[in-house]
């Protein structure tokens, strides 16, 4: 028994440190907070290693990341904060070091509705096919590509690229 | 691809940068390991603990209240001095958060709060706010910039907006609690649907397990202890719906069953909880729920029959829509045997 629960443990602290930067950066986007980022990763994280017996370790990561997805539409729909003790203040983040693209990806994505936010970062950032989307998000493959067809055309609408060399 | 697309990569993977990690395997695996301790002897753990594992994992350990129906008690006087400033993010439809910062002043009589509100990044206008009302008072206003404060004379266990409140308006709220103050400070930023935009009203789970709200008013409420986790349903007199502490988690699927009485809901996918009302008058209730879920039945004030099923793990799939019940057996009002077995739609 000991045994077991040392292959697991260092299973999963394996697994940790191989996916947890990548699911911070995916929360991260789909949240745009730090603060938040770090709440749901934990407990997506903690989630997974609560069903690690269940989970084979090649499906982890896409395991990790639904219940990651899950919990940010949980918290949006259910708007309901865990009462925190008062808290310091939050780290600043330097703005000017972001690239351009990343400033101007920023704030195309404030136009998208959350759906569609979800589904550009999972396909565009994650670089799941759309029937992963579809199975991450619990939706009809169909929605996937209409939601992201709309999604598209409002970015469009908001990015003209340069032509000629000139900024637009 | 197309260039709009290469744009969204390189810029997605730029701002994806910005992010950090702040997680620890040993911290994961100690708060799992610590729950299932806690189930297999079946008690609660002591406050400091439970608090651990509960912010982490979900679950809600709270010593046993008994639930009335009673406001809540007044706060000891706040002592005269500056409250530590609170600040609250609202990323809510867009990636540049805005950071509202909350200054506090009492006088010992009356509790001043200052609010200001910027875009974090920088650029943009700061707009500011006043606010005051008594120390030990339930207190709130509307300040610019659709933000909506709220101060609650109790350091509360959770709060939530409230029953049969108008879906006019789309609120994003937050709130802070500090216990050696015995105040709790709600934050809520209005995006109104339509033309209006209405004032928020709160309902919470107090410090003393009463469930109160902003108005007074009086609430049915029924408490089931159900995976070591003590489960509040409330309910108000003229209001359609009811309401949860902690909140029922997102309805992935709802079990309709074809114009019966019984509604349960919940229980799929990433979803671990399902909770269901019985028709009026259906009495020796059996609910038996799928392996390794928990059930607790009980009865509100009203007469009607309840149940919580809690299942001990997280499906892996979203596509898993079965019911975390098989089947929900009861004597009618009419005293015949009913056996309704849910199925998902």
């Amino acid at each position: 028994m000991f045994g077991q629960r040392s292959r697991r443990t260092q299973e999963f602290t394996t697994f940790v440190d191989s996916s947890a930067r990548y699911l911070a950066r995916t929360a991260y986007l789909l949240t745009g907070s730090q603060d938040l980022a770090d709440d749901l990763v934990q407990e997506a994280l903690t989630r997974t290693y609560a069903a690690w017996d269940r989970v084979r370790v090649q499906d982890a990561t896409a395991y990790a990341r639904r219940v990651l997805v899950n919990l940010t539409i949980d918290r949006h729909r259910r708007s309901e904060p865990v009462p925190l003790e008062w808290s310091d203040r939050p780290d600043a983040v330097d703005a000017h070091a972001r690239s351009d693209d990343a400033d101007e990806v920023a704030r195309m994505l404030a136009g998208l509705t959350p759906r569609q936010r979800r589904i550009v970062v999972l396909r565009y950032f994650d670089d799941l096919t759309e029937a992963q989307t579809a199975e991450c998000l619990g939706i009809s493959v169909g929605t996937v590509k209409s939601a992201c067809s709309r999604a598209l055309a409002s970015l469009r609408e908001q990015y003209t690229p340069a032509t000629n060399g000139e900024p637009s | 691809m197309n260039a709009l697309e290469e744009k969204l990569r390189a810029g997605l993977t730029d701002l994806a940068e910005e992010s950090a990690v702040h997680v620890q395997p040993d911290d994961l695996i100690g708060s799992v390991t610590v729950l299932a301790r806690r189930r297999r002897t079946g008690r609660l753990l002591i406050a400091a603990a439970a608090a651990a594992a509960a912010g982490l994992i979900g679950w809600t350990a709270l010593s046993p209240h008994p639930v009335t129906v009673q406001p809540s008690p007044a706060a000891s006087p706040l002592a005269p001095g500056e409250l530590t400033p609170q600040f609250f993010r609202f990323p809510y439809q867009n990636l540049t958060p805005d950071l509202v910062t909350v200054a506090m002043h009492s006088d010992g009589s009356t509790l001043r709060l200052s609010v200001s509100t910027r875009p974090e990044y920088g650029g943009g206008d700061t707009t500011n706010g006043e606010l005051s009302g008594s120390v030990g008072s339930y207190f709130s206003g509307k300040l610019p910039g659709n933000l909506f404060v709220a101060v609650i004379p109790d350091a509360v266990e959770s709060v939530q907006l409230n029953l049969g409140t108008e879906n006019a308006t789309a609120y994003d709220y937050r709130s802070r609690v500090d216990k050696a103050a015995g105040l709790s400070l709600v934050v809520a930023r209005g995006y109104p649907l339509g033309t209006s935009l209405g004032t928020p009203s709160y309902v919470w789970l107090g410090s003393n397990g009463v469930i109160s709200d902003d108005k007074g008013s009086a609430f049915d409420s029924l408490t089931l202890t159900v995976n070591d986790t003590l489960f509040r349903i409330y309910q108000r007199a003229g209001i359609e719906g009811f309401g949860t502490f902690p909140a029922t988690r997102t309805v992935n699927h709802v079990v309709d069953p074809d114009g019966s009485e019984i509604a349960v809901w919940g229980g799929t996918g990433n979803t671990d909880q399902s909770l269901g009302r019985l028709p009026a008058g259906a009495r020796d209730v059996t609910v038996t729920p799928r392996k390794r879920v928990e059930v607790a039945v009980g009865t509100m004030s009203d007469g009607r029959t309840w149940f919580v099923a809690t299942a001990d793990y997280t499906s892996a799939s979203n596509l898993d829509i079965r019911p975390l019940v098989r089947s929900i057996s009861y004597t009618d009002a009419a005293g015949k045997r009913v056996t309704y077995v849910p199925t998902m739609k």
